[in-house]
């Protein structure tokens, strides 16, 4: 940087020349510029000549951060550029010089142990009160998709479950391992079932589900889109077609448990995706039938349990609110569940599951984030230490110049 | 102007020129017309007839020129395909388009709408150079220029309408519009100056003339009828050839480059011309020159490239194992999946037909993973560079103050290729030189005028000045040396800061241009009162006379402008002038000159009536007038090189010496001088030079030279001039940091050698002790006949010498500099040489190419870019130097007074030269950084999140769905990391400016491209590999299938995607805190906004209608921003993503910190303040060595000043006795100095030697004496020959060897020591001395034995007995004595046959005769058995003492030669050898006592003597070790006498007292085995001793 390059400069070393003992100088017209190689600057260009003094509290205040205000030895804080000279000088400005107050953080020693501890501080808690969270949800999993199938049928799984003929009612029971405090939530869980099929996912027309006057609106809802007569289907699209049709009902001591379905959807899906003046259309009315009918009579937005199949799940295997038991279960209570089978999972070999869980803060059982809280929060801890004794085993003092390449091999520079 | 008004003005210039301008008069044989024909000489020129060459078959081109790339209609197609060039673009250009068609898994929009806004942003910026380039070819197409019309009168036309054919008249100070055929001049005789500045950067003026023919056409009017043709080459970028012929009324005239002037080169001098336009427009030999202009593509964007190849690579392998999967998916899974109706699919799902489904999904998947190639990152770069070229162009510190010009990056893509220059072509006038000297300095009658400082000087000056003081430091501890000028100022404490303040901060005059000259013993007229005033006189005089410039009288200020043919003579006459000498007009034959000689007198103006002028010229580097003065008298004034003074007489010495100061300064020097002839000497010289000028055909000039230089000779020295080629600011100092940030630099310049190498000087790219190597083919002193050829193979052989000179270099310090002409460029830039040449540069620490054309700027720029395939910048500021510019791979034009066309070609422009430091330094070091980090972090986010797509594909089926929303995607790019990384991009600082400069080796960092290696780039990728598995599973089995949340609700694909790309987000942008180092409010603001937008967006997008938004409908605020496992996510992914990155940051600034984290560290903890040396130390040492440049002018001057005083240390060690010596050799000798074991080794050896000497000694006399050694048994004679072979070989080879190499010691003076062998004298001295002993002892004692014998005759005989034990040695015998003493007994005279002999003789009588029959081996001596006994004695006695005193002076002196040495490396050897030495001279000596049969105790004494000496020696030498000089002239003198001394008595007494004794003695003669053993046993010491020798 050559300070005297800018206006500024140049004046306040004439300034400061005159102020020496060359009094004579002072009958040179202000004009008279002398040239600036032959001039002594007017101080360090970034402070960094004499900073100490200008901001002897610097070192101490900038732990983390320092604000080290590198211009403010210059010319703006001098006075302002007088436009005078030269019209066509362009304003200093701080950031055009790339000369903004700017933060350096430092990576010391001290900064990387801490950040690792801290991260192993916080972690580790949080990792308990997961993992004691998912302690407390109590899960009951039950398979019944091959257990539903009567013996004689197992063998051709997927007739049983198309003819329309075969009674698939099934009834189990199941024994509450803990208590379980309500509301308990029933899920139905698939497996192999790819809800994330692109051809899938984009079989639906939210504009259709949203208001009657849109009805018609079927894009991208073939091969589902109308009926063999061109009388558009509502809703339309292959999520609504092969809608979950297995129920559940549960009974404790032959006394049926109320199951609650309300309010398993989202509501902000119930009040604004699905309308309350779409009512079903020609639903299932094809040749192939899908999965569950709806009733023509209620709007879609009462159609809670088509509201969450809606909600197409990431993974293949996933769960889906089915219902919630209000009330608490005891430990040891005999449930018993009557299923009826009519869900085609037989075809892509499928597993169904009922599910009735518990939530906590975190949801459902999720031993995974606990343990991964744990892990990476113990993992740090260990970085931490291994830092503290590799800055043991080799210190190196910030900003020892021995360090530097020059030093280091005096040969080649890098 | 009409050219009559001018007529007066008119000279004949043919005159006064001697060479280059005259013409003969007769037409000679070699000036027959070219005989034109075939193909190259096809052109057809019909005079004043244009209209002929617009049809068929003449159709030339016309005078439009264009240099655009693009015209309107093929601009599109051209830029289009220029933009599809890029295989990026073309693979964006396939997936959008691919977006149109069913597979695509995103809308068209999101997919066309980023490529449309990149190829039409960079197609918008061609369009907007291309729209610059087009209107300054318009400017220049516009230009108006005087045309003839026809009927002799003159119109204005444009150059684009001038046509091949037109007659022009260009005018004074303009350019020519085309390349014409000059008619005629303003000069009666048709010459006319030119500048070809353009062209070639050739600043001085070209003489052009016209042909005779043309000569009267003058005259508008003169053109009425004018027509004629010309015959000539057709066009070709040949700047120095011409070949064609001029055909006029019916008569032809050959034409040569003489009649041709060039487009683009400027009328100078010369009021008007007329030409007629040969070659027009394109067809013009500057156009032909012209190379196309390159686009350029940087080295980081090169590479980026390739890493784009690769991940293509990556892109299309992720592509087929997705496409397979989803065909085998297709096949075997999609019939079972009911509930995607498999029987009901279009093409791009059908499970018949798995082939063609996984077909187009390959065309879906390269879409959808397409994130892994961000088009996003070419807009970003471009904003990138876009904004840093503001910084660039925004830098007032690259703003020139007086022009207001600021720095400008032209192309914007170029940035980083700034910080990784590694060599720098550049030009030199213009851009090194300001091209305007100034008088500086003059040296009259030997006195030196002149207190001005060059800039070289000046900054030499403070240099040395902040190395020798460190008292400075505390005020400059933070700049430089140049920077830190008048520090001092007000702090007196700092004087010598004041002093040389002071010096260089004087505040000049207002000075006249031209003149910095400052001494006010000249000026003002003052110089008539110095004592050589008539020399000054003459010394000014010449100054004003010598010369060709003609005065223009200035209408403005009343005084005369000069133009003359160099910018050198035009600083004479300023010079002239402001001493009082005005130049005020010249005329055909004379030369006014205004004289005042004080200031209050009126000037006298004086004629001087020029007789003939000397021209100058490169061979005699010099140039003469003649003038007659007033008075008649006829005087000869000479200004030319140095080589001039050798006729000087008087002043010589002091003149060369200051030539050799000014020189070293970086001036230019010229040596003035006079004569005064006869008439009668000027006449009869005057016409053998008119006959000389008249010579015909080529010896001409040759011959005018020789005449030239009968003149030119006795002349007389007055002086010499020391004018300064103004460097432009700051240059030295620039190209001294340059150097120190380890960039080359090369000067390709269009001047001559002589000039070249000044300005290298001046700009501290040579220096003193530098070795020059000069290439250079003088094709004219080849005789062969195939001149090219040899020339070649001349080239060749220069460059094989010279690069065998560089590799045999040993000296680390030692620089080279290689200079080498246009010439001989020619044929080193040729295929099979050029590499040769390119290492030898390459090895030479500066190199300077002279007179070479702009093309070949252009090759040797595209040799350094080819061959060393590093990074080459080229700046300059002329049309020359455009081709340079354009073949770098960065251009720099300067912007200075010159035209535009170098910074229209350039890349980066800036006002001086001296910018070049900040913008490659500073911004050049940052934009590389900053570019480097910022395309890492662009793949590694791009990898972290694309990759996510692909992991989610294989739970999909790989059908192709997106875990993504839409938008998310768009925006990852466009807006939720742009942003940051821009900021990286534009703001990053890894140090301050302050700082890059301070510490020019952080540059380096660029070059050896630290920042973008593949290890660094892989790394990123890895980084990002990792990110994004972590992100992935992280996130999936968090979300998998339970509840996420206490309402008991399952993620859906929303919820899982949004809540992945939350980590995404996060890690990506706390990545890139990370990576920055500098954060102001800008990177905070983008940083911390960028995440703050995700999640604002995600509200707003969630506001939207669900139609628009889907599943996101109120996704954060109702579904994830509740469920706390949503933000225990994000920061488990996000920290754990993050940690390794810290972890190697953290690691390797632990163990191997760069060097701007220990810079970055210095400066955190301030330690640069508080350890101000330190700070200065390390900024010191921060330099690549250079062995250019300012400071390694200064190292080297410091090297040089060391090795003088150590020179000086050891002469001053030498000076203790002889002056004058030179003694290099006194480190080699003490190499392992050690005192302690020295002493330790010395006490040791004093033991040893004792001993071994003593017990050698005590042997044969003990023996002797108890019988147990017979004296004169076999055994003993052995031992005793063995010892004499140990003595002899002594004598030869140690002591003899020793007084040689001491008395030749380098520290001995030549004169005598050198000139004669005094070893071998005084050894032979010394035998001869101790013949003479032995005689004078022999005789002593045969005397003293005489005496007694008178006193008991009788009992002589039976006395001999008791005389032996009383010790007295007596010879008794008489006749011998007699014998001896009369000289009856030859052996006593002759010497050792003598001696031998008598011992011979004595010992038959000692010891008898052989056993048995006694062998009359003599005539003489049997009958006197008594007698012999006692004689034999007396020479036993005689013998011994001898040998003790050789034995004992020589002990003396090896023993204080050891004793002396300090090294233990000598004494090691030395005591063994001494003891070995000492033991078996101990026995001979022993062996002749005990023979001379000495009384027991005078025995004792004397081998206590013998052994004594040596370690009393030894002792005696340690104790003066400390105060003696080993290498002291005195001691070494002492030495060599000593032990040649001690040589010669140790040979006389082997051979003769020892050897010859015994060996011809009768026991010897008698018994064969004795003979052979003791022969066995002398050469076996002999021989051991002598082998001792290599280690002593």
């Amino acid at each position: 940087m050559r300070p005297t390059t800018t206006p500024e400069g140049t004046r306040r070393v004439q300034r400061l020349w005159l102020t020496g003992a060359e009094k004579t100088l002072l009958s040179i017209p202000t004009s008279f510029s002398p040239p600036s190689s032959l001039l002594p600057p007017p101080t360090s260009p970034n402070g960094s000549g004499l900073p100490a003094a200008r901001s002897p509290l610097g070192s101490h205040l900038d732990l983390f951060c320092d604000i080290n205000p590198m211009g403010d030895s210059t010319s703006p804080s001098d006075g302002p550029a007088e436009p005078r000279r030269k019209s066509k000088k362009p304003k200093y400005s701080r950031f055009t010089q790339q000369e903004l107050p700017a933060c350096k953080p430092l990576l010391t020693p001290m900064i990387v142990v801490t950040t690792f501890a801290l991260i192993g501080i916080i972690f580790i808690p949080i990792g308990l009160a997961s993992l004691s969270a998912s302690e407390q949800v109590v899960e009951i999993v039950y398979q019944y998709d091959v257990d539903c199938i009567p013996e004689q049928s197992q063998n051709d799984k997927v007739a049983f479950i198309q003819s329309s003929v075969t009674n698939k009612t099934c009834t189990r029971t199941l024994t509450v391992p803990r208590h379980m405090d309500g509301p308990v939530h029933i899920y139905y869980e698939l497996d192999n079932f790819y809800q994330n099929h692109r051809r899938y996912v984009k079989s639906r027309s939210d504009k259709q589900l949203r208001s009657k006057a849109s009805e018609k609106v079927t894009t991208n809802c073939a091969p589902e889109a109308t009926t063999s007569d061109g009388s558009v289907i509502v809703p339309c699209g292959l999520i609504a077609w092969s809608l979950f049709n297995d129920t559940y009902s549960f009974a404790i001591d032959s006394k049926t448990i109320e199951v609650n379905k309300k309010n398993i959807a989202w509501q902000s899906d119930k009040e604004h995706k699905f309308g309350n003046d779409v009512y079903p259309k020609n639903f299932q009315m094809g040749g192939l039938i899908g999965g569950a009918k709806l009733n023509a009579s209620i709007p879609l937005s009462e159609q809670e349990d088509l509201i969450v199949w809606m909600r197409t799940a990431a993974l293949p295997k996933f769960r889906k609110l089915y219902g919630r038991i209000e009330t608490d279960l005891d430990a040891n209570e005999q449930i018993t569940v009557t299923i009826q089978n009519n869900y085609n999972t037989y075809s892509f070999e499928g597993k169904k599951k009922l599910v009735l869980s518990t939530t906590s803060w975190i949801g459902g059982k999720n031993d995974f984030l606990g343990t991964a809280y744990l892990t990476v929060g113990s993992l740090c801890l260990f970085l931490a230490m291994a830092f503290i004794v590799l800055y043991l085993l080799k210190p190196r003092t910030l900003g020892d110049p021995s360090y530097l390449s020059w030093n280091r091999n005096p040969d080649g520079h890098y | 102007m009409a050219p009559g008004r001018r007529r007066h003005e008119r000279l004949r210039w043919s005159k006064l020129y001697t060479f280059s301008c005259l013409r003969p008069t007769v037409v000679t044989d070699d000036e027959l017309p070219h005989p034109l024909q075939g193909p190259g000489y096809s052109r057809l020129v019909h005079c004043n007839q244009p209209g002929l060459h617009q049809k068929k078959p003449l159709n030339y081109c016309t005078n439009h020129i264009s240099t655009t790339k693009y015209n309107i209609i093929t601009f599109l197609p051209k830029a289009i395909f220029e933009q599809f060039r890029r295989v990026a673009n073309v693979y964006f250009l396939l997936t959008a388009s691919l977006s149109l068609t069913p597979v695509t898994p995103f809308s068209a929009v999101s997919m066309i709408a980023p490529l449309a806004f990149v190829v039409g942003l960079s197609m918008a910026k061609e369009a907007m150079e291309d729209w610059n380039r087009f209107v300054q070819d318009m400017k220049v197409n516009s230009r108006k220029v005087s045309v003839h019309n026809g009927e002799g009168r003159f119109g204005y036309k444009h150059w684009q309408e001038i046509r091949v054919g037109d007659v022009v008249r260009v005018e004074k100070d303009q350019f020519f519009p085309a390349d014409l055929l000059l008619l005629s001049s303003s000069y009666e005789d048709g010459i006319c100056y030119v500048e070809t500045m353009n062209l070639d950067g050739e600043t001085n003026l070209k003489v052009k003339r016209s042909l005779e023919v043309t000569l009267p056409l003058d005259g508008d009017a003169s053109f009425r009828h004018f027509a004629s043709t010309i015959r000539c080459e057709d066009p070709n970028p040949n700047l120095y050839t011409f070949v064609g012929n001029f055909e006029c009324e019916k008569k032809v005239y050959a034409l040569d480059p003489g009649q041709i002037l060039l487009r683009d080169s400027k009328l100078r001098n010369t009021t008007y011309v007329y030409g007629v336009a040969i070659f027009t427009g394109h067809d013009s030999k500057v156009m032909q020159n012209a190379t196309e202009s390159p686009s350029k593509r940087s080295r980081i964007e090169k590479k980026m490239d390739n890493i784009i190849y690769v991940l293509f690579t990556f892109l299309i392998l992720i592509s087929l194992i997705s496409s397979i999967g989803y065909g085998v998916l297709t096949k075997f899974g999609m019939p079972h999946w009911w509930y995607l109706q498999p029987s009901a699919t279009s093409y791009v799902y059908d499970a018949s037909k798995p082939v063609l489904s996984g077909f187009y999904h390959l065309l879906t998947a390269l879409i959808l993973y397409g994130y892994l190639i961000p088009i996003s990152l070419y807009v970003s770069i471009e904003v990138v560079k876009v904004l840093q070229a503001t910084f660039i162009n925004q830098d007032i510190h690259m703003r020139d103050e007086d022009t207001g010009n600021p720095a400008q990056a032209r192309t914007s893509n170029l940035n980083e290729e700034l910080g990784q220059v590694d060599t720098i072509l550049s030009d030199k006038t213009g851009t090194l030189t300001c091209n305007q000297m100034d008088f500086l300095r003059c040296s009259i009658a030997g006195v030196p005028y002149g207190v001005g400082s060059s800039e070289v000087e000046i900054a030499a000056v403070k240099q040395i000045a902040s190395e020798v003081s460190g008292t400075i430091e505390q005020h400059s501890s933070t700049q430089d040396f140049w920077e830190d000028s008048g520090d001092g100022f007000g702090s007196p404490e700092c004087e010598l800061e004041v002093g040389i303040a002071r010096m260089v901060g004087k505040p000049h005059r207002p000075t006249t241009k031209g003149f910095s000259f400052e001494d006010d013993r000249l000026i003002h007229g003052n110089w008539a009162k110095e004592p050589n005033a008539g020399t000054i006189l003459v010394f000014l005089r010449v100054l004003a006379l010598c010369h060709t410039a003609i005065a223009e009288p200035n209408e403005k200020t009343g005084g005369f402008t000069y133009e003359a043919e160099s910018p050198d003579e035009a600083a004479f006459l300023v010079a002239a002038r402001e001493f009082g000498f005005e130049f005020c007009k010249r005329t055909q034959s004379s030369v006014f000159i205004r004289e005042r000689y004080s200031p209050s007198e009126d000037p006298v103006e004086r004629e001087f009536k020029v007789l003939n002028i000397l021209e100058f010229n490169s061979k005699r580097k010099r140039m003469s007038v003649i003038l007659r003065d007033e008075a008649g008298q006829i005087i000869l004034l000479c200004k030319g090189a140095d080589r001039l003074s050798k006729n000087g007489r008087t002043y010589e010495i002091e003149t060369i010496k200051h030539l050799n100061e000014y020189g070293e300064a970086g001036l230019r020097t010229l040596a003035l001088a006079y004569r005064v002839l006869d008439e009668s000497e000027y006449s009869a010289w005057n016409t053998e030079f008119l006959k000389a000028k008249t010579t015909i055909g080529h010896h001409r000039e040759a011959e005018l030279e020789r005449v030239s230089d009968t003149i030119e000779r006795d002349l007389i020295l007055v002086g010499a001039t020391a004018v300064e080629d103004k460097l432009q600011k700051g240059v030295p100092q620039c190209i001294d940091k340059l150097a120190q940030a380890g960039l080359k630099i090369w000067v390709l310049t269009g001047d001559k050698m002589e000039t070249a190498i000044n300005i290298g000087f001046a700009c501290s790219l040579l220096r003193q002790g530098m070795k020059q190597i000069c290439l250079s083919v003088d094709s004219s002193n080849i005789l062969s006949l195939n001149k090219e050829k040899a020339a070649k193979e001349n080239t060749l052989m220069q460059i094989t010498d010279a690069h065998e000179m560089v590799k045999l270099e040993k000296d680390p310090n030692a620089a080279f500099a290689l200079i080498i002409d246009g010439k001989t460029l020619t044929y080193a830039l040729e295929d099979d040489l050029k590499n040769q040449f390119l290492s030898l540069a390459v090895n030479c620490a500066s190199v300077i190419c002279c007179r070479v054309s702009p093309k070949q700027k252009a090759l040797v720029t595209r040799l350094v870019k080819e061959g060393t395939g590093k990074t080459t910048l080229a700046i300059g500021d002329g049309a020359n130097d455009v081709g340079m510019i354009q073949e770098a791979d960065i251009g720099v034009g300067i912007s200075g007074v010159e035209g535009m066309q170098a910074v229209m070609a350039s890349d980066f422009s800036i006002s001086q030269f001296r910018f070049l430091e900040r913008l490659l330094v500073v911004h050049g070091h940052w934009c590389y950084k900053r570019i480097a980090q910022m395309i890492c972090y662009f793949f590694y986010k791009n990898i972290a999140f694309g990759l996510t797509i692909f992991y989610f594909e294989a739970y999909t089926g790989f059908s192709g769905q997106s875990v993504y929303d839409d938008w998310y995607m768009l925006l990852f790019n466009v807006v939720l990391t742009s942003l940051p990384v821009i900021s990286l991009g534009v703001f990053e600082q890894d140090v301050s400016s302050e700082v890059c400069l301070q510490f020019p080796a952080l540059y380096q960092q660029g070059p050896r491209n630290l920042f973008f290696d593949w290890y660094r780039i892989f790394g990123w990728m890895g980084n990002g590999l990792y990110s994004s598995i972590a992100i992935y599973f992280l996130s999936i089995q968090i979300f998998y299938n339970q509840a996420f949340r206490a309402d008991g609700q399952t993620a859906d694909m929303a919820a899982v995607g949004t809540s992945m790309f939350t980590c995404i987000v996060w890690t990506v942008n706390l990545q890139i805190v990370l990576t920055m180092s500098h954060f102001t409010w800008i990177q905070h603001l983008f940083v911390w906004g960028s995440i703050a937008t995700w999640y604002l967006f995600l509200i707003a997008y969630g506001m939207f209608s669900p139609v628009i938004s889907g599943n996101a409908y109120r996704i954060l605020s109702e579904a994830l921003g509740p469920a706390p496992i949503y933000w225990a996510a994000t920061l488990l992914a996000t920290l754990s993503c993050n940690s390794p990155y810290l972890v190697y940051i953290a690691f390797q600034r632990a163990l191997n910190p760069l060097d701007h984290h220990v810079i970055q560290e210095i400066k955190h903890y301030r330690k640069d303040v508080e350890d101000q040396h330190m700070w200065k130390r390390e900024r010191s040492k921060a330099r690549q060595r250079t062995k250019i440049g300012f400071t390694a002018r200064v190292d080297a001057k410091i090297r040089q000043l060391k090795r003088k005083l150590q020179k000086k240390v050891s002469e001053e060690r030498m000076w203790a006795s002889m002056a004058t010596t030179n003694c290099a050799s006194v480190e080699a000798v003490e190499e392992c100095l050690d005192e302690e074991a020295a002493l330790w080794l010395k006490v040791a050896a004093i033991a040893a030697i004792l001993i071994a000497g003593a017990v050698g000694v005590a042997i044969p006399l003990v023996g002797g004496k108890g019988r147990l050694v017979r004296t004169d048994g076999g055994v003993f004679v052995c031992v005793k020959a063995f010892a004499a072979g140990v003595v002899l070989a002594t004598g030869f080879v140690h002591m003899l060897h020793a007084a040689e190499s001491s008395l030749t010691n380098p520290c001995l003076p030549d004169s005598p020591w050198r000139k004669f062998p005094f070893a071998g004298f005084v050894a032979m001295v010394a035998a001869l001395g101790t013949l003479v002993v032995d005689f004078v002892g022999t005789q002593f004692y045969e005397r003293k034995h005489q005496e007694e014998a008178t006193g008991a005759k009788a009992a002589a005989s039976s006395a001999a007995a008791d005389l032996e034990e009383k010790g007295i040695t007596a010879a008794l015998l008489t006749p011998e004595a007699d014998s001896a003493g009369r000289g009856k007994d030859p052996m006593h005279i002759v010497g050792i046959h003598a001696h031998a002999a008598a011992h011979r003789h004595s010992h038959s009588h000692a010891h008898g005769a052989c056993d048995g029959p006694a062998l009359p081996v003599r005539s003489h001596g049997h009958a006197h058995e008594e007698e012999g006994e006692g004689s034999s004695n007396a020479r036993h006695v005689v013998v011994s003492q001898v040998l003790e005193l050789g034995i004992v002076s020589h002990s003396v002196i090896i023993g204080l030669s050891l004793g002396v040495s300090q090294s233990p490396c000598t004494i090691r050897p030395l005591v063994a050898a001494l003891s070995f030495h000492q033991f078996f001279e101990g026995f001979a000596l022993g062996g002749c006592i005990s023979q001379a049969r000495f009384r027991s105790t005078a025995a004792a004494m004397m081998a206590c003597f013998f052994a004594i000496t040596t370690p009393a020696g030894i002792a005696l030498g340690a104790g003066v070790a400390s105060s003696y000089n080993p290498n002291s002239p005195r001691a070494l003198v002492m030495e060599g006498m000593l032990d040649s001394m001690s040589a010669g008595i140790l040979i006389y007494m082997a051979l003769v007292d020892l050897i010859a004794a015994d060996f011809l003695s009768q026991t010897m003669s008698c018994n064969v085995r004795l003979q052979v053993s003791s022969y066995l046993a002398l050469f076996l010491g002999a021989g051991a001793m002598s082998a001792l020798a290599i280690w002593a």
